[in-house]
């Protein structure tokens, strides 16, 4: 890859590493961290990297390393979550549907989120998804099932109340 | 399978995939027509659908970017430069460590009186010049033990004179110290390229560009041809001094400035007798 190739990688998928990251995080600064890394070893190895493959590349080193995060920060305990029940009482304006189902992908494992996101997000197929986060490929597709059905259940269930 | 109440969602879902044959999807479209209550199911699948976000941007694209041609690779001139200033450190500290052990007794043996007496400030290049026109210095040198040559020469006769400070004959004390110490040191160094002396004035207020006399990609490339030639000759990479004009490889000395200390470098070549050059 040119570095000219390697800065229209930055142009068009920087955004969507972004997003895919932050999803997952819902913190900024770790989502940035996480796609600066991603680049930064893209970079370092841009000679080898087709730029053909520069956009599951970079998906590959970001999720790793988003995983690595969150490993480590198994063991840190955020106050927010520690003391949930003394935060703001949930917002229970109404809501779109977007949103509802943003609040239903945050609930998902951590590992159906992934998978749903790269499906819907990318448009990865299964060999892909599996490829980028280490499963076979009728793993990813029992977890994007169950991913679906969940979100689902969560909107009809939604809905209902409202 | 066929299609019932217990398995539609399963089915509902390889649709939202793209998983189902033709078959498969007209016979659910057909099960959802006649259920109208599962059909409220598969828009609630149809709005699971995740949707990007466009909103959410990585706010700092422009610092992961590189510049096109912002690396540089090194080329040849680069590696000579680089040979060159390792070359100048490596005789800078060897020197000071070699002047603090060095007796400062012995005689320097740079240029005759005779030829140093026609010295002009326009001519550096005379400013040391040896008897013997062609003479190896190297083969010559006083402080070589395998020459007899220091024998017969003494301080009386051959003198250094001062380049920065044209007209000079009496350069200080410290001055012919340095000469000592380095033009010995200088010689077993580069003994392939024959260095003629050094000279070097303390206390330049003003940091100089290689030579006032010589341009200074001329200067640069003496530099090259005398200092880096013994390091490309070790690399492989001495052809390079053949190959410079002639012109540039013998004409001047070089002149060095290293924190507002002075250093010239003389190729045996270029210390051509004035006198036989008026000839």
């Amino acid at each position: 890859m040119t570095v000219k190739e390697y800065n229209q990688c930055v142009e068009l998928y920087s955004d969507r590493v972004f997003r895919f990251i932050y999803k997952n995080t819902r913190d900024r600064d770790d989502a940035d961290d996480v796609v600066q890394n991603a680049f930064e070893i893209l970079w370092k190895n841009h000679e080898r990297v087709e730029f053909e493959k520069c956009r599951s590349y970079l998906f590959t080193v970001a999720y790793h390393n988003f995983i690595d995060n969150v490993r480590k920060m198994k063991r840190i305990t955020r106050m927010e979550e520690h003391h949930e029940d003394l935060m703001e009482a949930p917002d229970r304006s109404y809501k779109g549907v977007k949103e509802i189902v943003e609040q239903a992908l945050a609930k998902l494992p951590e590992i159906q989120k992934n998978v749903v996101m790269l499906r819907d997000y990318e448009g990865y197929d299964y060999a892909e998804i599996g490829n980028i986060t280490g499963l076979s490929e009728s793993q990813v597709k029992v977890y994007i099932f169950r991913a679906r059905q969940t979100l689902k259940d969560y909107l009809v269930g939604v809905e209902k109340v409202i | 399978m066929k299609i019932n109440r217990t398995n539609y969602e399963d089915f509902l879902i390889q649709k939202l995939e793209g998983l189902l044959s033709t078959e498969q999807n007209a016979e659910l479209d057909l099960f959802l027509h006649s259920n109208a209550d599962v059909k409220s199911d598969w828009e609630a699948f149809e709005q699971s659908v995740l949707v990007p976000d466009e909103t959410i941007v990585y706010e700092h694209k422009e610092l992961l970017k590189k510049k096109v041609g912002g690396v540089i690779p090194m080329y040849r001139t680069m590696l000579y430069v680089a040979s060159i200033a390792a070359s100048l450190l490596l005789v800078f500290f060897v020197s000071q460590q070699y002047l603090i052990n060095q007796p400062t007794e012995k005689p320097v043996v740079v240029a005759e009186n005779n030829s140093v007496q026609n010295n002009s400030a326009e001519n550096p290049a005379s400013v040391i010049q040896p008897s013997n026109n062609n003479a190896n210095v190297a083969d010559n040198y006083p402080y070589n033990s395998q020459s007899t040559f220091s024998k017969q020469v003494s301080t009386k006769n051959y003198q250094a004179i001062n380049v920065n400070q044209p007209g000079t004959t009496n350069p200080k004390s410290e001055t012919i110290a340095y000469m000592k110490s380095l033009a010995p040191i200088a010689m077993k160094t580069y003994p392939r390229v024959s260095y003629a002396s050094f000279i070097w004035t303390k206390g330049l207020k003003t940091p100089r560009v290689p030579s006032r006399n010589v341009s200074e990609a001329g200067a640069w490339l003496q530099v090259a041809s005398i200092l880096g030639s013994e390091v490309m000759r070790l690399t492989g990479r001495g052809e390079w001094v053949n190959k410079a004009p002639v012109e540039l490889q013998i004409k001047k000395p070089i002149e060095l400035n290293i924190h507002n200390s002075y250093i010239s470098f003389h190729k045996i070549l270029s210390f051509k007798n004035k006198n036989s050059n008026n000839k």
